[in-house]
């Protein structure tokens, strides 16, 4: 593509409707990034006026995802699915697993078509990363995808990444299920990685944030951590559990910071027996 | 240390020292403890994806680096440009970061380093350079402090150019990847329902956008062959789905497509769904002159012969039977419209012919069908306007030999298509909902007429025979009108004739109340094409008491079916004529014979006692005034 368009048409086909604000290109902002449009800082800036501290927030989740994928690489995990990838940023998981392992597999999912799109570009000469565009939502398309088992070899364990995109999952559309689906598929030794917003806390700020987040199509879900917990049923929590993210196996004590309940957000990790 | 830009004197003392020597040994300072602090300062500052001891190790090298260029004969502060931008590569590229390290290494660099020594911290008059030991004065110490301080002021500048350069590089690098990636996926999204419109969503297969779009290209790559078409429709199919669902109809769906797709491999011929239950087959065949050709019927054999296997479901087989519509066209001759259109109504008429027919594309019968379009539209307006109208055609009395009725037909003379017969427009205005118009048309139309004629001949009127479309005897209106019209015209009812069809069902109660209230109008009831219809000769029994008083027996009793050869030569048929009218005349009605063309047939009417007869051995269906002019011959008393 050598010419680019100055401005993007204005009109676009479902799914890549770029005057909605998109979560993934939100999240890529509040990690700094330039993967984003106006309509996307738009929002965003609405929501870090909300959250002044939501950049951390985004940098204590990201990092949270590091500690778990080198937690993961250190229990002999070469394989990853990341549900929710968004637009890939630096330090992604294929890049932290193949640094450890050069063939380490990886697989990302999303159902933001740019995001997809963007991944693919940046994946186009690693063989042993790709991406999958399709919706948590709808688990039976994941697991039908040929590419899951062209990729992943499924006798071996697997690393599954659900981070910072459960809260993008409502009650009703069953996240319980798609997991206990993915457990089933899976082999033992395997590994369930979750964080998202609990709600828990600074509740004026993350009621008003879910109301923001009603205008993308990727409405919000809280879960507390009591609710994340249940999500492990069946995986046998790994120290030290549910957790606010910075208190996830710290790299350094003074990660931690002194409030690590003010990033409003959990994680655990699981593994299937 | 030409390269030096004059520095303003700091105290008088400095001018003493014109060039004050700044050698640095970056190993023996402690740039590990500044990494340290400075990565604790830019904690939280940006994303970066390394390990805070990595961070600190690198932000090192850049602080030894900074010391060299401080330190560097001669002093080049763009060297410091690479250090802002390599600190946006380590990936902090946000403005706190820039912020915070420009106050870091203002503030902290030449103390923290031991370079200089905070005149507050220490004895402020002895300001110390480790590396200058053998310096003991104090004012040239103070120059070159001076001097230090302006190096690093002008450092962090470049440093801050750099940066800014960095992540102004950066910035606009990921927004031509996010700009570039909308819009590929935008394209791509457009190519994909741009596909989608191309397919029918529950089998893949083409639908008719898909198909006219591949057929035309398949058509481009072989412009001599010729295009052989195939329109499998699912015979019964709605009932199939309104029966089982519309779930289980999709499913079988699915397993015809499955089994289509299996057997056509597609590189030949084209598969599309044209409708919900319609799946056509096209391939490319040679060079065919017409008909469908050797590969039109294997296609449709083998396609009819997969679907008729049986398909399972959960809890029953089910086993689908296929019409079949054909056509064999030239590539080039049509396009892929008229290719379906066509071929839409071969289908059609396989699926008029009987389940699992099959019929090839005619272009006569076609035409014919077209015509009929064009009739429907044309016929309201010619009902309306009085176009279509009466003629008549009497019916004789072979006792009297006299015009003793006369039978009104619908005639249209049509300004393209020449005088239409009721045979020609009778299914047009059927399927138009257009008989009950037409009928009250012609009866309103030849019941004024009879009137006239009977004014005309007081002394011996003659009888209005008028048809009655069957689904008017299913109508309670019929009546209503019947009385309307003889109230209008003021025709004795006894001069009307209503002729009734067998196709009628004769046998629903509705209908013979209405025929029972018709007769007790007092017009008089015959019925029509007796032997062709529905009515079975139990029935007949019945009739005269309802009120119908006359038989009238269709030409068929004076032909054989198959050729020439007259009548009275086959003795069987004579018979059962003749048994007929004797019947007829035992039931108390009298028999009226139609279609008698010649002398023999009437001599054998005559002969068999038939009571009236009508054809074009006494006179052809003509307009009023010609029909007038032989009614006064007939009846010399006529006037006017």
């Amino acid at each position: 593509m050598d010419q680019l368009p100055e401005q993007l048409p204005d009109w676009a086909p479902d799914g890549v409707d770029l005057t909605r604000p998109s979560a993934a290109r939100m999240y890529d902002y509040y990690l700094g990034g330039a993967h984003n449009f106006a309509v996307d800082r738009k929002l965003a800036g609405q929501a870090l006026a909300l959250f002044p501290d939501g950049q951390l927030i985004a940098q204590a989740n990201r990092a949270f995802l590091h500690r778990a994928v080198r937690y993961l690489l250190g229990q002999g995990v070469r394989q990853f699915i990341d549900i929710g990838s968004g637009i890939p940023t630096a330090g992604n998981v294929h890049e932290i697993a193949q640094k450890v392992d050069p063939e380490a597999r990886v697989l990302y999912i999303d159902h933001d078509p740019v995001a997809v799109t963007h991944s693919e570009l940046i994946l186009r000469d690693n063989p042993f990363a790709r991406v999958l565009e399709a919706d948590l939502r709808r688990p039976k398309e994941i697991l039908a995808a040929p590419i899951v088992t062209d990729l992943l070899d499924l006798t071996q364990p697997v690393g599954l990444l659900m981070v910072s995109v459960l809260h993008f999952v409502s009650d009703s559309e069953r996240p319980e299920d798609t997991i206990a689906e993915f457990r089933d598929l899976f082999s033992p030794g395997s590994y369930l990685v979750i964080s998202q917003g609990t709600g828990e806390g600074r509740q004026a700020e993350t009621t008003k944030l879910k109301e923001l987040y009603r205008s993308t199509s990727t409405p919000v879900t809280y879960r507390t951590r009591e609710q994340i917990r249940a999500l492990f049923d069946g995986w046998e929590l790994v120290d030290p559990g549910v957790v606010w993210i910075p208190e996830w196996r710290p790299d350094w004590p003074d990660d931690v910071g002194p409030d690590p309940a003010s990033t409003v957000m959990a994680a655990g990790v699981g593994r299937k027996p | 240390m030409t390269d030096v830009p004059a520095l303003p004197p700091v105290t008088p003392a400095v001018a003493e020292v014109r060039s004050p020597q700044i050698q640095i040994d970056v190993r023996s300072v402690d740039t590990a403890l500044f990494g340290w602090e400075w990565i604790r300062r830019l904690a939280g500052t940006s994303w970066v994806a390394a390990d805070r001891t990595e961070l600190a190790d690198q932000l090192r090298r850049l602080t030894c680096r900074l010391v060299e260029s401080l330190g560097a004969e001669p002093f080049e502060p763009s060297t410091a440009i690479a250090i802002g931008e390599d600190l946006v590569g380590i990936g902090f590229d946000s403005p706190d970061a820039l912020a915070r390290t420009t106050t870091l290494l203002t503030q902290r660099l030449l103390s923290d380093l031991g370079l200089v020594v905070d005149p507050e911290a220490g004895d402020p008059d002895r300001i110390l350079l480790p590396e200058w030991t053998a310096v003991q004065n104090a004012a040239a110490d103070r120059a070159r402090a001076a001097m230090l301080g302006d190096r690093l002021a002008e450092l962090v500048g470049m440093l801050s150019l750099g940066f800014v350069r960095g992540v102004r590089d950066r910035t606009l690098a990921q927004q031509e990847a996010i700009r570039t990636s909308a819009l590929l996926a935008w394209q791509r999204a457009l190519a994909e329902q741009r596909e989608a419109a191309l397919h029918d969503p529950l089998t893949g297969m083409l639908n008719r956008t898909g198909f006219a779009e591949r057929l035309a290209r398949l058509t481009e790559q072989s412009p001599d062959g010729v295009i052989g078409a195939c329109l499998l429709s699912l015979d019964g199919f709605e009932a199939l789905d309104r029966g089982l669902g519309r779930e289980t109809g999709d499913r079988l769906l699915s397993e015809v497509a499955a089994r289509l797709a299996a057997l056509f491999d597609g590189e030949h011929e084209l598969l599309a769904r044209v409708s919900r239950d319609q799946f056509l087959v096209v391939g490319i065949d040679g060079n065919q002159a017409s008909g469908p050709g050797d590969d039109g019927i294997r296609r449709q054999a083998a396609a009819q012969q997969v679907i008729a296997e049986p398909i399972m479901l959960v809890d029953r087989p089910i086993v689908l039977s296929t019409s079949c519509g054909l056509l064999a066209r030239p590539v080039g001759h049509s396009d892929s419209d008229r290719i379906l259109q066509d071929v839409d109504l071969a289908g059609s008429w396989a699926r008029q012919r009987a389940p699992g027919g099959v019929a090839v594309f005619e272009s006569t019968r076609a035409a014919r069908q077209i015509g009929d379009l064009a009739l429907t539209a044309d016929l309201p307006a010619a009902i309306e306007s009085g176009l279509l109208l009466p003629y008549y055609q009497p019916i004789m009395s072979l006792r009297s030999g006299r015009i003793e009725a006369v039978e009104a037909l619908a005639r249209w003379p049509h300004a393209a298509h020449g005088l239409l017969t009721p045979d020609r427009f009778l299914p047009v205005a059927e399927r138009a909902g257009l008989i009950t118009t037409l009928d009250r048309a012609v009866l309103g139309r030849a019941c004024r007429q009879a009137q006239i004629w009977r004014a005309a001949l007081p002394r011996t009127p003659v009888t209005i025979a008028v048809n009655l479309a069957a689904v008017r005897l299913a109508d309670r209106r019929t009546v209503r009108d019947v009385v309307a019209v003889l109230e209008q015209t003021g025709l004795p009812p006894e001069l009307l004739q209503l002729e009734i069809t067998e196709h009628a069902a004769l046998d629903a109660p509705e209908t013979l109340r209405i025929i029972r209230d018709l007769a007790a109008c007092g017009v008089g009831l015959a019925l029509d094409d007796f032997g062709t219809g529905r009515a079975h000769l139990a029935q007949l029994a019945e009739l005269p008491e309802h009120g119908v008083r006359t038989l009238k027996l269709p030409a068929d009793f004076l032909r054989r079916p198959t050729g020439g050869g007259a009548i009275a030569e086959d003795p069987s048929r004579v018979r059962v004529f003749a048994a007929i009218i004797d019947l007829a005349h035992g039931l108390g009605m009298q028999v009226t014979v139609e279609g008698v063309e010649t002398p023999g047939h009437d001599a054998l009417v005559r002969e068999l006692g038939a009571d009236l007869a009508q054809g074009l051995h006494y006179a052809r269906p003509d307009t009023a005034a010609a029909i007038g002019a032989l009614l006064s011959a007939d009846h010399p008393g006529m006037q006017g």
